[in-house]
């Protein structure tokens, strides 16, 4: 009887591994599938638009849905599917947590790999612990900061965490060392390795983007924090999901009354502890001690791990030894709600280039993006719009947007400018911080008027023309509007008593939509001769240059 | 042991230590960076690639220029004008087809090379026999982007073409020889066939005013293309010079008027409907500037290449047919 009960709880173990690993993969699947929209199975309108809902698990976490609907007072469309999961917690508690969340499923993997712990070593971590208690801190600060006007909490959500970590530090390190490896064969000189280099580029460049740069700005704190959580694992198994994660602690509090309780048999226990070697989420499974409602993730490992049959999951009613509230004081999730409210006024100090009520000029935000307050109150800090960016444009911020502007996305001209043509990051923000343009809206065409990010300024010490009478101007190349923002005048230069006559560049802020083309091409390698700055950007009072800003297409007309 | 000594144990550890230090001193030797002494590389040797060899092209010295109805058609026409693909391309042989595809914009925008034009040569060449040909490009803006929505990727492969996109491991660094260009990487795939059709497109161009067929060779250069602004008309003579193109074939079925070479609006293009092709690529430009409104007096590097022996800048001096 206790044998038959034993080999179907492992059948159903399995049956959550199997959906762990898809999930996993899926998401892996899903941003890898973000680098793959170019190809000869596309044409220009087919690749402008991205196919699959790339943003689906931010979409279905209802952590980022509460942060949003607190931040800003609606709910946004795609989180609705938010409110499903939360349902589905009212019965099963934290069971997404075990089964389907693909992060968990990530600490889940590297808890277990091999080489294995001593089984005593592994009681002693999955004992239960004060540590747990920080998660609910965690969640009343997000909330409450929410409610103060700040998505800050996204910081931690975990499948922001996990896509921005695996967007912003997997990516980029693969790139990176696929990059060598090519380079190394096709510089080989041996006709098989450089055959064999091409091969490889071909089979992976639909997944991954060579040139996207390797830790830029904020990232290397990115890959610090994303590194930090994967390998704590080895210490105390899925320590991010039972010490930190928003997202559980959430589930877990849902699951309050939830359907389900480990009916614990002490007669039938002989204290061997395997269900405590075994458990993920330090729930207290073994009978005689309390199992804790809102840690349990329903992995099933005690109940498929234990010898005798003593304990299985029942439909919950009679009275078992459980604590079905969450394990925290409520002096501390009042401590974390005050701090909560506390902490967005003093992120939202001023910094040296940027000091109250002022924009920073590096500052500059994807075209789509709501004005800063409001960004702010709906960035969640997941790196979709960074991955997506086809010339490995945005990146993380590091102080660029203020301190509470932590990850959020910015542009770096230097790495990468925003082409006119492409609306790729404003399909993907799940949380509409970044809203959808259309192509005409980015170019200022069919009478829509122009999204402008900044506008570029002449360095005319450091311009070749200006500067040094030497011909250049690809800056005017490059200027992807139509009319072309730069225009070049022939111009008398004189430079150490000689007179020039050669083209120098001007800009007319009211064509340039501040893509930073000119500042990316720009010879002069360094600090470019014309920068970009958030001046000017449509989407901000604040940042206007020009009196009469409201429509910059204004007074548009072909020059010659 | 105990306070004794063993003259022969010490011996030995002396003579290993010496060995030692001497295997050091060697290896150091053998491997010290010679750099610091060795003289600056004065290489002017240019390799120059030359995609005419072996065929006799003096002959069919002329510029034809064909209207006879939609790009594929009208290239066809141009081509079989010209004696037949099989005059170019030999059974066997691999080609390499140069269109420009260096911008993100769709074709009715006319920044890139028409996709039918490329699509009409892929697929003459393939019937004149060629083992391979490779349709490749260096973008200027996100490679992957350009060939998509230009509609080259797509139509290349459809035709039968492998097509290349640009990769750092993909370069290789030659020696142009020019004027203004030394050393420069450049596209291997661009550059390692036995024929090389160069196919642009008739634009204007901000700094060098027109931009044709020889200014469309930069598209075989890799590395800091971002200088040879500074020496425009002496840079594209140099490139003329170290790629000499089997044959010529220019898109003029719709041109970019103004705010070249990129453009960005329809009103920017103005629809000719012409196919232009040559083995006298300075001849091409010469026709072509006119074209997009352009003197070929405004020309500069028309005459330099024509100085340097390169084709004739005055299309006066090759014979013109016209067909429609
Ligand atoms: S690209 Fe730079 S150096 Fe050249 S003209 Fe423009 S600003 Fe000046
Ligand atoms: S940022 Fe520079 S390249 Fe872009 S539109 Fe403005 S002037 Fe042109």
């Amino acid at each position: 009887m206790a044998r038959a009960g034993r080999t179907s709880w492992r059948g159903l173990r399995w049956a959550r591994r199997v959906t762990q690993i898809a999930s996993a993969a899926l998401f892996l699947a899903l941003i890898a599938a973000t680098a793959s929209l170019t190809g000869s199975g596309f044409d220009a309108a087919t690749s402008a638009t991205v196919p699959y809902p790339v943003e689906a698990f931010l979409d279905i976490d209802p952590f980022i849905g509460a942060l949003v609907v607190l931040s800003t007072g609606a709910i946004p469309g795609a989180l609705v599917f938010g409110g499903i999961v939360l349902a589905l917690a009212l019965l099963l508690g934290r069971a997404f947590c075990g089964w389907i969340c693909p992060f968990g499923a990530m600490h889940h993997g590297i808890s277990e790999a091999p080489p294995g712990r001593p089984a005593a070593a592994r009681i002693a971590a999955n004992r239960p612990r004060a540590y747990q208690k920080m998660k609910y801190v965690v969640l009343a600060v997000s909330l409450v900061a929410a409610i103060c006007g700040s998505a800050i909490g996204g910081l931690l959500d975990p499948i922001s965490l996990a896509t921005r970590g695996v967007s912003l530090t997997v990516v980029p390190f693969v790139n990176y060392a696929l990059g060598g490896a090519l380079e190394a064969g096709a510089g080989s000189g041996v006709g098989a390795l450089q055959g064999a280099s091409d091969a490889l580029y071909e089979a992976t460049s639909g997944v991954a983007v060579y040139q996207r740069g390797f830790l830029v700005v904020g990232g290397v704190l990115v890959a610090i924090v994303f590194v930090a959580a994967l390998v704590a694992n080895r210490w105390i198994p899925r320590f991010f999901c039972r010490g930190v994660c928003p997202l559980g602690a959430m589930l877990g509090t849902a699951g309050r009354f939830g359907v389900l309780a480990l009916v614990k048999d002490a007669e039938a226990c002989d204290g061997c502890g395997q269900c405590q070697v075994h458990c993920s989420q330090a729930a207290g499974p073994k009978p005689g001690e309390a199992w804790l409602r809102a840690e349990c993730d329903l992995c099933l490992n005690c109940v498929a791990a234990c010898p005798k049959g003593a304990i299985r999951f029942g439909l919950a009613g009679r009275k078992t030894d459980e604590k079905s509230a969450p394990d925290v004081g409520r002096r501390q999730v009042i401590a974390g709600a005050a701090l909560g409210a506390a902490i967005v006024p003093i992120l939202r100090t001023g910094t040296l280039t940027s000091p109250i009520g002022r924009p920073d000029p590096a500052c500059i935000r994807p075209p789509g993006a709501v004005d800063e307050e409001e960004f702010l109150a709906r960035c969640v800090r997941c790196g979709q719009c960074m991955k997506i960016c086809p010339n490995n444009a945005l990146h993380p911020a590091l102080d660029e947007a203020g301190i509470e502007g932590l990850w959020t996305p910015v542009l770096v001209p230097k790495v990468g400018y925003c082409e006119p043509t492409c609306t790729l990051c404003t399909q993907v923000c799940p949380t509409a911080a970044i809203r959808r343009v259309r192509e005409d809206e980015k170019t200022g065409k069919n009478g829509a008027p122009m999204v402008r990010i900044g506008t570029a300024f002449f360095d005319q010490g450091r311009c070749l023309p200006w500067a040094m009478g030497v011909p250049c101007t690809v800056c005017e190349e490059f200027c992807p509007t139509s009319p072309k923002a730069i225009t070049t005048r022939e111009t008398e230069v004189v430079v150490e008593g000689r007179t020039a006559v050669l083209k120098v560049p001007f800009v007319d802020p009211r064509l340039c939509n501040g893509c930073g083309a000119c500042e990316h091409v720009c010879p002069v390698r360094d600090r470019a001769a014309v920068r970009v700055t958030s001046a000017g950007e449509t989407r901000s009072p604040r940042s206007q240059l020009l009196l009469g800003g409201g429509d910059p297409t204004a007074g548009r007309k072909h020059g010659s | 042991m105990n306070g004794t000594w063993d003259r022969r144990a010490f011996i030995k550890r002396v003579a290993l230590g010496c060995a030692g230090m001497g295997g050091i001193a060697t290896a150091g030797t053998l491997l010290v960076d010679a750099g610091r002494d060795a003289p600056l590389a004065a290489t002017r040797s240019s390799q120059v690639r030359d995609f005419r060899a072996g065929l006799d092209l003096e002959e069919i010295a002329r510029l034809v220029v064909s209207a006879a109805g939609e790009a594929a058609e009208a290239t066809r026409a141009a081509i079989a004008s010209l004696g037949g693909m099989g005059r170019f391309v030999r059974r066997g042989e691999t080609v390499v087809i140069k269109p420009n595809v260096g911008w993100d914009r769709t074709p009715l925008q006319a920044a890139n090379t028409n996709p039918a034009v490329v699509a009409a040569l892929v697929a003459l060449c393939v019937e004149a026999g060629a083992a391979s040909v490779v349709v490749t490009d260096n973008s200027c803006n996100e490679a992957g982007r350009c060939f998509t929505r230009s509609g080259i990727w797509k139509a290349a492969e459809g035709a039968g073409a492998a097509v290349v996109l640009p990769a750092p491991h993909r370069f290789r660094a030659y020696d142009l020889g020019g004027v203004a260009l030394g050393r420069m990487p450049v596209l291997t795939a661009a550059v390692e066939a036995d024929r090389f059709i160069n196919v642009p497109i008739a634009k204007h161009h901000g700094l060098s005013v027109f931009t044709g067929a020889m200014k469309n060779l930069y598209g075989v250069l890799g590395g800091r293309r971002d200088r040879l602004h500074q020496r425009i008309d002496d840079s594209i003579a140099d490139l003329a010079d170290f790629v000499r193109p089997t044959l010529t074939v220019m898109d003029a079925t719709r041109v970019l008027v103004r705010n070249g070479p990129q453009g960005g609006d329809i009103g920017d293009t103005e629809e000719v409907g012409r196919v232009i092709a040559s083995v006298d690529q300075v001849a091409v430009d010469a026709h072509a500037c006119g074209l997009v409104h352009v003197a070929r007096a405004d020309l500069p590097y028309l005459r330099l290449a024509a100085a340097r022996g390169l084709g004739a800048a005055d299309p006066g001096r090759v014979s013109l047919r016209e067909i429609s």
